[in-house]
């Protein structure tokens, strides 16, 4: 029950993107048509599912158990860029497929925030192994879903006569936030 | 103090480790010939040869499955790279570029007041757009923004005007214009197609058998720009002098003005421009075809055929059949 | 060369102020500029972070090796966000809570491994730290400016370190609670790129 709990407040209430602010850059970027949103967010769970899980493994049983968790930051980012290189690697090998439709996404995720934060955000709130897997994956939907919401509104605003000051990314920050708005709503709820 | 650094070692080792064995144990092969073509090719990822990216067209050129002339943008030089990496021999290919069909814009009426999502291909869905004339340009430039060259613009009268530098013929404008204005041709392709009963054409230039696009020059003579008359001309008939004065002018008896009062002078108007550029001096430079090493000439039977010699052909070859 | 230090210097307060011109960065943007204080906390933390970051690479550009060059960037980057992290952990207690999560995340702010990559790594040493002086000051400005618009118009006063307010709109201003909490942000974030567009193209 506490896993259910946990999701829907990573995927509502506590949207990664849309709450808290983590993952902007790759947001306004890849929303502009359907297809690259898709992509990224497919990437993006693909990501922090399996950097969620090994950061925690780092934290609890090195960095706890040599006390040396000011060197948090450093091991996390130098762990995370070598696991997406990794997976990079192993993809373009071994799923051909799957590397053609979310591969160049996978460098873009390496400085993103939102990976680099949702771990950082499983271990401020001490979770267990199997609450901060499930806390990654629900983060991982979140950003996923405020992604494809705003790359449908997007493709129609293009369309739009909007004022020449307002055109590309300000409308798009203004439409972000009105839907941020929305997603406020569901605050409450759990 | 020392675990920290022995942490930091350790991590940084393990790391390094695991890279560098992965990138042995996952190596792809991937053939250096497709680097060294994509690297001849325009790298624009613009889509005209048809596959999905430079690096796609890349790997079909090294895979065998296209020719070395797939870059539809590439200069002469590129394509002649790409043939020596890939040891074979440079095919010919004609540049294609884009011509325009419509010449009346807003000068057509419209029929309802349209307030909808700004783009062509929306507006058609609504009774065909919002023009009397049902096939004309809808003037919202789907062509415009489809363009990545900065080629096509739409010009002062609501119809896209075309510049010919610029262009490239990679086909997207065409592929965006849901009412079928914009062609992308090879000069060839269009001086050997013949006017269909369908073409969104004016019934002078339906009728004129040498297809010259009669409401452009007309148009452009009407603004002073009597160069430009003369190419739209020459377009499609390289004798405007002769045919001045002796085309029997089937043109005005269709021209829609001879309904109200008198047919618009069509030919007097354009012996009139050819008398211009016989006068001015000098010869106004056309733009020629890539030389294909065969000869050609005239086939047909026309009045203007008592004016000039004609010579044996020895096969069909692109070139005006007046 | 001091013209060329000042050049790099300036270009950071206007020309390529982010996240304004340059459009990088935008995560702790949003999230810190609830007051005034916190932004210019995380603007004067990334200030630091870029101008020693931008040093010790500009001064180890020819040593690192094309291949690793991006993991070498990102732990040097590191170093000094956990030593910027600890110094506030230490002597700025309050406000290191409030900036939370954020201070470890200046590590992958863009702005930071981009300047790095576009200009540390090709330039000497002393134009760097002009570069990242300029663009770090520029960063502190624009979330002070952020900042003002969202407390003024959603608290209706501005507060720094505690104390009296420095500045009030008076009892009959109803302060606009929207624009403290996350959509505001995005809003307020979107208006001032469209103004800042404005100025630019006149």
């Amino acid at each position: 029950m506490e896993f259910f709990e946990i999701f829907i407040a990573g995927v509502f209430i506590n949207n990664i993107l849309l709450a808290q602010f983590l993952g902007n850059c790759p947001f306004l970027g890849t929303s502009k048509k359907m297809e690259t949103a898709v992509g990224m967010a497919m990437a993006v769970i693909f990501v922090l599912v399996m950097a969620g899980m090994i950061t925690w493994i780092v934290d609890t049983y090195l960095l706890k158990a040599l006390d040396v968790e000011y060197l948090r930051t450093v091991s996390f980012i130098l762990v995370i860029a070598s696991l997406v290189q990794f997976v990079e690697m192993f993809l373009k090998k071994s799923i051909p497929g799957l590397y053609a439709g979310l591969g160049i996404f996978l460098p873009l995720i390496t400085t993103n925030c939102a990976v680099m934060g949702a771990c950082l955000l499983n271990i401020s709130k001490e979770y267990s192994f199997l609450s901060a897997l499930v806390s990654s994956f629900s983060y991982a939907v979140g950003f996923g879903l405020a992604l494809i919401l705003f790359a449908g509104v997007r493709e129609r605003i293009n369309l739009a006569r909007v004022p020449k000051p307002l055109q590309d990314t300000s409308i798009g920050l203004v439409t972000a936030g009105i839907i941020a708005l929305t997603f406020m709503s569901f605050k409450g709820m759990v | 103090m020392i675990s920290a650094l022995f942490f930091m070692l350790g991590i940084g080792a393990v790391c390094g480790i695991v890279l560098s064995l992965s990138s042995k144990v996952f190596y792809v092969y991937e053939d250096p010939r497709i680097a060294l073509v994509e690297n001849n090719l325009a790298a624009a990822n613009c889509g005209g040869c048809g596959y999905a990216g430079c690096s796609s067209a890349a790997e079909a050129v090294v895979t065998g499955l296209a020719p070395p002339s797939v870059c539809v943008i590439s200069g002469k030089e590129g394509v002649e790279e790409v043939a020596k990496i890939m040891g074979v021999d440079v095919g010919a290919a004609e540049s294609l570029l884009s011509y325009n069909m419509c010449e009346g814009g807003n000068r057509a009426d419209d029929k309802y007041y349209y307030m909808g999502i700004s783009s062509c291909k929306a507006m058609t869905a609504a009774f065909g757009g919002k023009r009397v004339c049902g096939v004309g340009c809808l003037g919202f430039g789907d062509c415009v923004k489809a363009c990545q060259f900065d080629a096509v613009k739409l010009g002062p009268n609501g119809y896209p005007v075309v510049d010919d530098d610029k262009c490239v013929g990679c086909g997207a404008c065409q592929q965006a214009c849901p009412k079928d204005i914009i062609k992308v041709t090879t000069l060839s392709e269009q001086l050997m197609k013949f006017n269909q009963e369908q073409d969104a054409l004016a019934p002078c230039a339906q009728t004129c058998p040498a297809e010259i696009n009669i409401p452009r020059y007309i148009n452009q003579l009407r603004e002073g720009k009597y160069k430009e008359a003369v190419q739209t001309i020459r377009m499609r008939n390289p004798l405007p002098l002769s045919c001045g004065r002796v085309c029997p002018h089937p043109c005005e008896d269709e021209c829609r003005r001879g309904i109200e009062d008198e047919a618009v002078s069509i030919n007097q108007l354009k012996r009139f421009v050819s008398d211009f550029e016989m006068n001015s001096g000098s010869r106004i430079p056309i733009k020629c075809a890539p030389d294909t090493g065969k000869k050609s000439g005239c086939s047909r039977w026309w009045p203007c055929r008592s004016f000039l010699c004609i010579f044996p052909t020895a096969n069909r070859t692109p070139g005006v059949y007046l | 060369m001091a013209q060329s230090l000042a050049k790099e210097f300036t270009k950071g307060l206007w020309a390529e102020i982010p996240p304004f011109r340059l459009v990088l960065g935008l995560c702790p943007v949003l999230a810190v500029t609830k007051t005034v204080e916190n932004g210019i906390g995380m603007g004067v933390a990334t200030t630091f972070v870029l101008v020693f970051a931008n040093l010790l690479i500009s001064l180890l550009r020819n040593v690192i090796p094309s291949k690793v060059r991006i993991a070498c960037y990102i732990v040097i980057i590191a170093t000094f966000v956990t030593i910027v992290e600890l110094v506030m952990q230490a002597y700025t207690y309050e406000l290191f809570l409030k900036l939370g999560i954020f201070i470890p995340l200046i590590v992958v702010n863009c702005i930071v491994l981009g300047r790095a990559e576009a200009f540390a790594s090709k330039n000497g040493p002393a134009l760097s730290v002009a570069d990242g002086l300029g663009i770090g000051i520029g960063f502190t400005l624009s979330l002070a400016a952020l900042g003002a618009v969202r407390e003024i118009l959603g608290a209706g006063t501005i507060t720094i370190w505690g104390g009296n307010p420095v500045f009030e709109m008076g009892p009959a201003f109803h302060p606009f609670a929207f624009m403290v909490e996350a959509p505001g942000a995005f809003v307020a974030l979107g208006l001032m790129l469209a103004i800042m567009n404005l100025i630019g193209s006149k």
